[in-house]
């Protein structure tokens, strides 16, 4: 069983857009039936990269509306309901029906309705006399969004800031770790898996694990649960591992500067929902789609921005060349005079030509897509020095310091206040000591330039106060002590591997490198005080640590508490493709965040915390 | 294999026979009129609407086997009989599909009489007139084919600011050394030119191609040349020979 999350979740929607009935043979819903579908404006987001206008059409929806919208009746047409199963959701539900809109309602909630709500929908309809018009009820377990293969993203807004704020309640945080839960429920339901859940200890990351760990064994008790296999024993030995972190676990991730495409692109030109729109060169924005269908931005995500030019400028010579052929084929460049004893060949070298023509306007138009795209990333590079600000903070990052003119050098130079509060806080994280000089100097320097130092002083207050920056750090820095290990090791694979790891000149993240480590099933000091939970186990064994928990894993979900990126992403498909064999390895998180949003909730956690005494004096409730 | 969603309709109704025996047993005095008229109105309305849907997949599908028919321009396999014939086909199911169109606004505009108004009956009409006009500009694309029109290729302007880089770390020297307000245009101008050149010259040698057919086939006095060519030589050769 291979997980391909996109693949299931389009699945799982064309089947509810067909009624929930099979599908036929050809994929498509019989042409004379008509159906409307209505939604609302996060399911809306959960179809938008999976679902185009004229899929849509294929499936048999002629109209589509947002619920909130005021909509006339169309009679003999049955609707399709997408909703999140929620109060206001289910009134506008009972207006519809009393108010005989549509045909039939068929409702689909994005993941289980509760029973209170439940029953509210039911008392409704019967009080509007309007039972006849409700045909089904549904749960889809569908509510996360999923971006590619293997990225999903629960859009949960801010996440990051409701964890950490000083004055939440308990209440609140069970709220939230409650929405996590179902979240992460619905990827496993659609996936049909029941996953072995590692986490570290303590922290929002085991409170989410035990909580999905309580979750999952309910509903394996009862009847007609989502995860039956059907005797089918094989896969049941297939199980992946759910490995659970906080954003605090690799807080330097979030902000630092990357170089690579697909993060330059989600972070710079602010990718969202598989959509961006740039600048076009006569002056109006352009708006461009890029996801699995755009061979190049798969093929090419993960490069570093000079050698995905360089592949760019390839890919336009190779197609010049193929034009070039055509052309000469065809022969039409040199006047009108022509040889008619080869009239046989030219002819088939034009049809040819013909044809070969659909294929060469939509290379071209996905050259055009990537050139346009990486000039204006050019431009950003340019105006605001990211590659200097990369180099500098992967340096700090793996050395541990910075010469203090250098330091203060990049903080006096280019770039806008964002990134450069985003250098300062890189800065602070990879130090080992807070060295006060130097920070009071960083701070002036940051005042010069009109920054906002609050989220700088949010992070001073929690590296003195919380270790578990330093733990990151440290095992960031452990990496070339690894390395060298392996390479002074008698072992030629070790070798191999550590040259290998050399000669990549990327440094492993943290998260990578745990997540390995997780699957491979290796003793490692970080990861074997890790908890573990076998939602199937019988629930008195929770002390016992069986071989089965801690073996080899062929498939890995990771989930990031708290926002995370696609420098992340990269990182872990990178990881899942030099294993041998290959590994799949899902990725996950409550938000897709650029460097800028989550500094941005570091200010307004940094405000929390500095207005008044009472902030100042508390700890963040972890 | 599993089903990840769960069929709640049971559990539904099961709450509304609860709900139903909970509450006070209120007898209904005035039954519901059913809207007999409006009802059979209605189902005219869709039903008519979903054979126009069904007469407009199957146009399109014929105006896609009329663009592979018009692609296959071979010299002597000439499918032009069938090309007419089915542009004459699909103009008659164009006609058809607009008498059904004005037929189904007589319906709506009898329901807007009853008051039956309806914004998204409108709206839905609207998309298939759409669909409509979007199969109609396909014809007329593949019309324009007839019409080919000559373009000058124009020359292109400067490289793409990435050209000419041996390594990584020179590529990004190079890269932002480069201005970069000139750089997209240039490309840009270059595909585009490549594009506009590149379907000249094949509409170009096509033409070529049947200007020198017809001139061959109507030339009388080169048939004559050759047939005295012919009769020089063997003449020449019986004199010599013999």
């Amino acid at each position: 069983m291979s997980l391909n999350l996109r693949q299931k979740q389009t699945e799982c929607i064309a089947r509810m857009l067909n009624l929930n009935q099979p599908l036929n043979a050809a994929g498509t819903a019989n042409e004379d039936v008509y159906k409307i579908l209505i939604y609302d404006k996060f399911c809306q987001n959960i179809l938008s990269p999976l679902i185009h206008v004229k899929d849509l059409r294929k499936h048999g929806v002629t109209l589509y509306f947002l619920i909130d919208k005021d909509r006339k009746p169309v009679h003999d047409v049955p609707a399709v309901y997408f909703v999140q199963p929620n109060v206001s959701n289910v009134q506008r539900i009972v207006s519809d029906a009393s108010k005989s809109l549509y045909q039939s309602l068929h409702l689909n909630f994005s993941t289980s309705i509760p029973r209170p709500l439940l029953e509210d929908l039911a008392a409704g309809t019967l009080n509007s006399d309007s039972i006849q018009r409700v045909s089904k009820v549904h749960d889809q377990y569908l509510e996360f969004v999923t971006l590619e293969d293997n990225l999903f993203s629960l859009a949960h807004k801010p996440c990051y800031v409701q964890l950490n704020d000083p004055s939440a309640g308990d209440k609140e945080i069970e709220e939230l770790v409650e929405k996590i839960v179902g979240g992460l429920f619905c990827v496993l339901a659609t996936l049909a898996v029941v996953p072995v859940i590692r986490c570290p200890r303590g922290g929002p990351a085991e409170m989410v694990a035990s909580a999905l760990d309580q979750r999952i064994r309910d509903h394996l008790l009862s009847k007609n649960n989502l995860f039956t296999e059907g005797g089918n024993f094989v896969s049941s030995f297939q199980r992946p591992v759910l490995c659970i972190f906080d954003r605090n676990f690799e807080l330097p991730v979030a902000i630092q500067h990357d170089f690579r495409y697909r993060p330059l692109v989600h972070d710079v030109l602010g990718l969202r929902l598989n959509r961006l729109s740039v600048q076009g060169e006569k002056g109006g924005m352009r708006s461009y789609e890029l996801d699995s269908a755009d061979s190049f931005w798969v093929a090419n995500g993960s490069l570093e921005f000079p050698e995905v030019a360089v592949e760019i400028e390839t890919q336009l010579n190779k197609y010049k060349k193929d034009v070039d052929e055509v052309n000469k084929r065809t022969g039409g460049t040199h006047g009108a005079e022509f040889d008619g004893t080869d009239l046989i060949g030219n002819t088939k070298h034009l049809m040819n030509a013909v044809n070969s023509l659909p294929e060469l306007t939509e290379r071209k138009q996905v050259i055009d897509k990537h050139t346009n795209i990486a000039t204006v990333l050019l431009g950003e590079i340019k105006e605001r020095s990211l590659d200097s600000y990369a180099k500098k903070e992967n340096d700090m990052m793996v050395r541990g310091g910075i010469e203090r003119g250098d330091l203060l050098g990049v903080l006096r130079g280019k770039g806008t206040k964002m990134d450069k509060l985003r250098f300062a806080i890189i800065y602070l994280i990879s130090s080992e000591t807070i060295n006060l000089s130097e920070v009071e100097a960083v701070e002036a320097a940051l005042r010069e330039s009109e920054v906002d130092t609050a989220a700088f002083q949010y992070v001073k207050k929690i590296k003195s106060l919380n270790v578990s920056l330093a733990s990151a750090n440290s095992a960031s820095r452990s990496n070339i002590v690894d390395w060298a290990e392996k390479l002074y090791g008698q072992s030629i694979s070790a070798v191999t591997a550590g040259v290998k790891n050399l000669l990549s000149n990327d440094r492993q993240l943290a998260l990578a490198r745990t997540v390995e480590a997780l699957i491979e099933g290796r003793t490692n000091p970080e990861t074997d005080v890790y908890l573990s939970f076998d939602p199937r186990a019988p629930k008195s064994g929770s002390g016992a640590s069986s071989s089965h928990l801690k073996g080899p894993f062929k498939e890995a979900i990771v989930f990031m508490i708290g926002g995370g990126n696609y420098v992340e992403y990269c990182s872990l498909q990178e990881l899942a493709q030099h294993q041998q064999p290959a590994k799949h390895i899902i990725y996950g998180t409550t938000e897709m965040l650029t460097g800028v949003d989550f500094v941005e909730q570091l200010t307004l956690l940094g405000q929390k915390m500095g207005l008044g005494n009472v902030g100042s004096s508390s700890t963040p409730a972890q | 294999m599993a089903s990840s969603y769960r069929d709640r309709t049971s559990e539904f109704r099961l709450l509304l026979e609860t709900l139903k025996k909970i509450g006070s047993p209120v007898q209904p005095e005035n039954a519901p009129s059913t809207s007999h008229g409006e009802s059979y109105s209605r189902s005219e309305f869709n039903r008519k609407a979903s054979r126009i849907g069904l007469g407009i997949h199957e146009t399109s599908q014929k105006i896609a086997r009329l663009t592979q028919l018009a692609r296959k321009s071979s010299m002597f396999n000439d499918p032009a009989v069938e090309i007419q014939e089915l542009t004459v086909l699909i103009k008659n199911e164009i006609t058809a599909l607009n008498s059904a169109l004005f037929d189904l606004q007589t319906v709506q505009n009898t329901d807007m009489a009853d008051g039956g108004y309806s914004q998204d009956t409108i709206v839905h009409s609207t998309a298939n007139i759409k669909a409509h006009e979007n199969r109609k500009q396909i014809f007329s694309k593949n019309a324009s084919r007839e019409n080919p029109l000559q373009h000058q290729p124009k020359p292109t302007t400067e490289p793409p600011p990435w050209s000419n880089s041996s390594n990584a770390s020179e590529s990004l020297h190079q890269e932002l050394a480069l201005p970069s307000n000139g750089a997209p245009v240039g490309n840009q101008l270059r595909i585009d030119d490549n594009m506009d050149e590149s379907s000249a010259n094949v509409e170009g040698a096509h033409s070529s191609l049947l200007r020198h057919l017809n001139r061959i086939s109507s030339n009388r006095w080169l048939l004559i040349k050759i047939f005295v060519i012919l009769i020089l030589f063997l003449m020449i050769f019986i004199f010599f020979v013999a």
